[in-house]
């Protein structure tokens, strides 16, 4: 839950999205963010856009901007990159301690 | 375990047709195999596969439902924007933590969850779907 403070700071940050830049620096992170998004139709990800639009239907999400639904695509295939490049790093954790074990454990057998 | 060689049972298993919802845990299911293909994966077991799909379609449909709730609770908005979207990303994301999460004046649009996808997109090689989707009318019969 968030504090009414918060929440007048961030309506004002969306009121002035839209207006008149106020800084050159909010503008440079305004220019950032344009690219950014721009990038992202330039960027297929895995994940089509049509699968997701049937999971954000689902969920009542509606939006006609598909920068925004290839938002929510990246992201979800950011989450499950993440997942799958640390179950991998486990698996070769595992894999090699086993390896590990054997190899001292035929260096014992010789000392005996 | 032998696959059946009888053609009888082979016709029926390819004329069965899925649900929906199987339909589109099945994409999912191959969404996610590429992904897991392209960060190194050689082989993975079937119900790891089932399991990992379902829980990105959870993260999918957990994005997509709290953004909603943000566009109806901050602005009675039936649309959602990109500050709905940040907000989520943002929501999922502190569990594990983010720079500048403490900060309750952030500004949303300099969000590190943002910065870190802007990264992901420029880091990592795109890995298309193999085919097209056919994109149907919401309300048809044939529709996802």
């Amino acid at each position: 839950k968030r504090s009414s403070d918060e929440h007048t700071a961030r309506e004002r940050e969306m009121n002035q999205y839209g207006g008149q830049q106020s800084s050159d620096g909010r503008h440079d992170d305004d220019a950032a963010l344009t690219e950014f998004l721009a990038s992202l139709m330039d960027y297929t990800p895995t994940i089509p856009d049509e699968l997701v639009e049937h999971y954000l239907g689902k969920s009542g999400f509606q939006c006609p901007d598909v920068r925004l639904i290839r938002l929510v695509a990246v992201a979800t295939q950011k989450f499950i990159s993440e997942v799958a490049t640390e179950a991998l790093h486990h698996c070769k954790a595992r894999q090699s301690s086993v390896v590990k074990d054997k190899r001292d454990k035929q260096q014992k057998d010789k000392r005996l | 375990k032998p696959r059946s060689k009888n053609p009888a049972h082979q016709t029926q298993a390819q004329t069965q047709s899925l649900s929906p919802a199987e339909f589109s845990h099945l994409l999912t299911k191959i969404a996610v195999a590429q992904i897991c293909r392209s960060f190194g994966f050689k082989a993975i077991q079937s119900s790891a596969l089932d399991s990992l799909s379902k829980v990105g379609a959870l993260y999918n449909e957990s994005l997509a439902s709290r953004a909603a709730s943000h566009a109806v609770v901050s602005g009675g908005r039936t649309q959602c924007n990109l500050f709905d979207i940040i907000v989520a990303l943002e929501d999922l994301r502190l569990s594990s933590g983010f720079p500048g999460a403490g900060d309750v004046d952030r500004p949303l649009l300099s969000s590190y969850t943002l910065k870190e996808l802007n990264r992901f997109v420029n880091g990592v090689d795109e890995v298309p779907f193999p085919r097209r989707i056919p994109r149907v009318e919401p309300g048809s019969v044939s529709g996802l």
